[in-house]
């Protein structure tokens, strides 16, 4: 049996836990691990699986829906919608690096080498052509 | 009643031990600090009070053998264990362990109950071909039949027959047998694994299958000796004379010392590494170690710091509705019946 797809925060982050959330699931969706139609977890059921507020799990739906990838729907929870790729805007590219910069020098103030953080990013970078969004 | 002193003083002794490692005496602390002089300490001062508790209950027991000074003396056992136990919660306490603050959370299907539907299902079954048969067999229910057995197997309760008092025992154990299954529900749904990966993850799941085929082993033990009592005891022609089987009082012991032993192996040999993980709640929200009121947490249930089983967040809104309607429950069919 296949194991179920797991999401991890740390709530001494500097970033919000909603946002470490979102960030999660949609590293999920983007890899395709919800097929289209298929549902989320209640956000009653995740809010007690770690342990947080109910509203900070509806914050991190919320910003997937507005993202594009989730649909909100009363009584039928969260629906992983159908979502093609956006054109890019002209600010995508920069707003990406400097995120990209800052996450590299947090990794460096945490000890990591820039050998080992180049690693990482390539990693990621080939998992992510590999999956959802090579198709796209 | 020696049997049930040492019983009580042999469990509490074992409660602190069966809670995870980096879990002691109701206090997240470092996985290697159980081992430690200062851990093997308070570990004996809190087993030399609980068994001088045992000894002395025995004592008074031995001295005036009457019912209510067992009864009063198990009690007062159960209660001096406890403030022993909040003894060396307040010892352990300045050296809680800083917990992980990584949460983890599975977004696959839940688990499902052990023994699926029909599994869960068997006592409320039970019980109903206990009251269906007494029911066919209305004309044979004797004017006056036995409903309690003392700790000796013998009958010391009698009831006159009417319908509150015939079927009082098969409502009592529907509604116990519903509590299980419920919160056997709850436990799998309205609470929190610590881990969900690796073999932590596994092992916490392991821990909380046994904790609830414990329940499910309680809920049959309970529909069968109903059922017995409605159906065996209840047309029996020498009611007086009639004893509770060996069985059904051996069972509940063999069912505590089986599910005792798994757990604790299971503790002992789970591997930690890193940040102790303890069960994710804040030390802090533990009142004496034992009462968890989390405001924050929406978990219903969370595992008890000290012994087997679960217990309540009493800060969630919803625990107060559960506790009453529990409470309720068990004490409707108690003053209905005559």
């Amino acid at each position: 049996m296949k194991p179920a797809a797991v999401i991890r925060i740390d709530l001494a982050s500097p970033v919000p836990a909603y946002r470490q959330i979102a960030n999660a699931i949609r590293a999920l969706l983007v890899d395709g691990t919800f097929p289209v139609g298929d549902p989320l977890p209640t956000v009653r059921r995740l809010a007690v699986d770690l342990g947080v507020h109910h509203n900070t799990v509806a914050e991190a739906y919320r910003v997937l829906s507005e993202e594009g990838w989730l649909d909100l729907r009363r009584r039928h929870g969260a629906i992983v919608m159908d979502r093609s790729r956006p054109r890019p805007s002209r600010e995508a590219r920069p707003s990406l690096v400097q995120r990209l910069r800052e996450l590299t020098a947090e990794a460096q103030a945490a000890g990591l080498a820039p050998g080992v953080i180049a690693d990482s990013m390539r990693a990621v970078a080939t998992e992510l052509t590999a999956g959802k969004l090579k198709k796209a | 009643m020696l049997g049930f002193i040492a019983l009580v003083a042999t469990s509490s002794q074992l409660a602190p031990y069966l809670t995870p490692r980096d879990i002691f005496f109701g206090v997240t602390v470092s996985p290697e600090f159980r081992a430690g002089a200062f851990a093997r300490r308070v570990s004996r001062r809190y087993a030399v009070e609980v068994w001088l508790l045992a000894i002395a209950a025995a004592a008074i027991v031995v001295t005036s053998p009457m019912p209510l000074v067992s009864g009063g003396m198990l009690l007062g056992q159960t209660v001096g264990a406890s403030v022993a136990f909040a003894r060396a919660w307040s010892a352990v306490r300045p050296h809680a362990a800083v917990p992980t603050t990584i949460r983890e959370a599975a977004m696959g299907p839940r688990d499902g109950l052990p023994g699926g539907v029909v599994g869960q299902l068997g006592p409320f079954l039970i019980l109903l071909a206990a009251a269906a048969y007494v029911g066919m067999h209305w004309d044979a229910v004797p004017a006056r039949f036995p409903t309690h057995w003392n700790l000796a197997g013998q009958a010391d309760g009698w009831t006159a027959k009417s319908i509150p008092g015939v079927f009082q025992g098969v409502a009592i154990g529907s509604i116990i047998c519903a509590m299980y299954l419920f919160t056997s529900y709850a436990v799998l749904n309205w609470t929190r694994l610590p881990r969900v990966t690796g073999e932590g993850g596994q092992q916490y799941r392991r821990v909380r299958r046994i904790n609830l085929l414990a329940q499910l082993a309680w809920a049959y033990l309970i529909a069968i000796l109903i059922a017995w009592t409605s159906v065996v005891a209840k047309f029996s022609e020498n009611a007086s004379e009639l004893r509770l089987p060996l069985v059904i009082r051996i069972a509940p012991f063999a069912l505590l010392i089986v599910g005792t032993l798994c757990i604790r192996v299971m503790r002992r040999t789970a591997i930690l590494e890193g940040p102790p993980i303890g069960d994710t709640t804040p030390d802090s929200c533990w009142v004496l170690g034992r009462l968890y009121v989390n405001r924050m947490d929406p978990t219903l249930f969370v595992e008890r710091r000290m012994g087997l089983g679960y217990t309540l967040n009493l800060g969630n809104p919803w625990s107060w509705l559960v506790a009453t309607v529990f409470v309720v429950a068990i004490a409707i069919p108690l003053v209905l019946a005559p």
